[in-house]
């Protein structure tokens, strides 16, 4: 199919758009999830937000506006069993993803009868994004781009010392809570995109396609959202050309830019050895 | 208006645990303005609890401690804190920071919100760098460069601030001798140079007796705290520790004075 008629599309441009803004949301924030080692925590808010999205099909609410404040209050309870009940982080997300999921099955299965729309939400369906969903990917977006902008030297303090962030100065509680909070939302928003099942690979993927490639901190952050914009619109691209579930091939084309980095970065380093042997 | 104290650090009956086992057991000391303080003790005694107590990154159990007279937990004018944690020279893969963005962050504490960096501070950078002798690797990735220089990029980081208060937590692990004579030069000379408070967590005996003006021996209680002098007079030490390690801690290396081993 011609790019323009591809492009002339309504339901094609609101879907372009809500993906490169979630992809670039995920992407930002994965480069600093995926170097504290916290990368597996978009799948378990996923997880979780799956409840969510149960019970606003069940009362007949958006399932995305249902499952935002369900996954903020999940991000929460991650945070609170890892503080307060001395629970390893990767168990405390675990047990919370398993508990929404848990929710989601027990809420459908009661109230069946809206089995296809659960499972659009599972798999993600970005063709279908609503206006109002659009509207939702744009809030995201510009909460995180605003909060990592005016954040940005304590989060990479934060990330590259943990704890210890508080002796310059940085106030490691809110921050963190705040950021895995907005982490939450970004994730419900993206369950259109890919799906609860596939969702937190626009955060791990392209943040580590990035860091494998960046040589500062800006520029991983600048690579990271570039590759997932990129992916989302070639993967849309791809799935309406070839008719494939477009959260798939958009994890795909995200797979593809990892194998390129890996690669380059592999090239490049062979070529700073060779470099030296030669001096 | 920052308050005039004498005393920086101050603890009281400090006790934290780690389950069954205790850490620091009712640990009391004061430490005053301009003194360089050696705490050792063996492994598992309690140092590095001790200062990460004090510093407020760990709760007692019972006691109190304080900085510059305000509560550790609560304590929040870190520009006046330099520290330069345990482990720090270890291994960060690709993480994307250079150097210079790391001893950057040392001037966030002394920023409002936003805490902006902006290219007035590289003068700042640059010249810590410069006294960490690391100004050459500046922008290489902290992953890049070995242990020694990691560990100089934070000492650069924690002195950036020109801090009242510096806290070591075994320094001088990864660096070569010569680096590491270098750098307890450097810090030997902040008390009397800029009134600094030296706190030096360390297992190298021969350096806390050259350069510390007191002593704190901990095994999880404060088994000695004084000064040098006293130190080298106590026999409660040498009862305790054999007069090996009063030898090396009082004997004069430095070819100004006699050995005050009694035994000797």
């Amino acid at each position: 199919m011609p790019l323009a008629e591809f492009l002339s599309y309504g339901f094609v441009q609101r879907s372009l758009l809500a993906a490169a803004l979630i992809s670039a949301s995920c992407a930002a924030i994965g480069v600093f999830l995926v170097l504290r080692r916290l990368s597996l925590i978009g799948d378990g808010l996923a997880h979780a937000s799956f409840a969510g999205v149960a019970l606003g099909l069940l009362v007949g609410v958006n399932p995305l506006y249902a499952a935002v404040p369900f996954a903020v209050a999940c991000s929460y309870g991650i945070l609170r069993l890892s503080e307060k009940a001395k629970v390893f982080g990767d168990a405390a997300i675990g047990m919370t993803g398993a508990a929404g999921i848990a929710l989601g099955v027990a809420v459908a299965s009661l109230a069946g009868g809206f089995n296809t729309s659960l499972f659009s939400y599972l798999f993600g369906s970005v063709l279908a994004v609503s206006k109002g969903e659009l509207w939702l990917a744009a809030l995201c977006a510009a909460a995180v781009f605003s909060f990592i902008a005016l954040f940005y030297n304590e989060l990479v303090c934060a990330a590259f010392e943990g704890a210890q962030a508080r002796v310059l100065g940085v106030a490691t509680a809110p921050l963190n809570a705040a950021f895995i909070a907005l982490t939450a939302a970004v994730v419900v928003a993206g369950l259109r995109v890919s799906g609860v099942m596939l969702v937190s690979a626009l955060i791990v993927i392209p943040a580590s396609a990035a860091l494998q490639l960046a040589r500062g901190f800006k520029t991983a952050l600048a690579l990271a959202c570039s590759i997932a914009v990129f992916a989302a619109v070639a993967g849309i691209y791809v799935a309406f050309a070839s008719n494939l579930p477009a959260g798939a091939a958009i994890i795909f084309v995200n797979l593809a830019c990892f194998a390129a980095a890996v690669l380059c970065a592999r090239l490049s380093g062979r070529r700073v050895q060779l470099r030296v042997l030669h001096e | 208006m920052r308050k005039a104290v004498t005393t920086v650090v101050r603890a009281e009956n400090l006790t934290v645990s780690y389950g069954a086992e205790r850490a620091l057991d009712s640990v009391s000391f004061s430490i005053r303005a301009g003194e360089f303080t050696a705490v050792m003790g063996p492994n598992g005694s309690g140092k590095t609890t001790l200062v990460r107590t004090l510093l407020g990154l760990e709760a007692p159990d019972a006691g109190s401690s304080s900085l510059f007279g305000e509560p550790s937990a609560e304590f929040a004018d870190w520009a006046r804190v330099g520290y330069l944690p345990q482990g720090k020279g270890a291994v960060y893969g690709n993480f994307p920071l250079t150097v210079r963005e790391i001893v950057a962050m040392g001037l966030l504490p002394a920023r409002k919100f936003p805490r902006f960096l902006s290219a007035g501070d590289g003068g700042a950078v640059r010249a810590a760098l410069e006294t960490a002798g690391i100004a050459g690797i500046a922008d290489r990735l902290i992953g890049e460069i070995s242990g020694g220089q990691q560990q100089r990029a934070f000492l650069a980081r924690a002195l950036i601030n020109n801090p009242e208060l510096l806290v070591l937590d075994e320094p001088g692990a990864a660096l070569d001798p010569l680096t590491r004579d270098n750098f307890y030069e450097t810090i030997a000379r902040l008390p009397a140079e800029k009134g600094a408070t030296v706190i030096l967590v360390t297992h190298d005996t021969a350096e806390a007796g050259r350069y510390a003006s007191h002593m704190l021996f901990l095994d999880s209680r404060v088994v000695f705290h004084g000064t040098r002098e006293d130190f080298c007079a106590s026999s409660e030490v040498e009862g305790y520790f054999g007069p090996f390690a009063q030898h090396v801690m009082c004997h004069r290396h430095d070819g100004g004075g006699p050995c005050p081993l009694r035994s000797s």
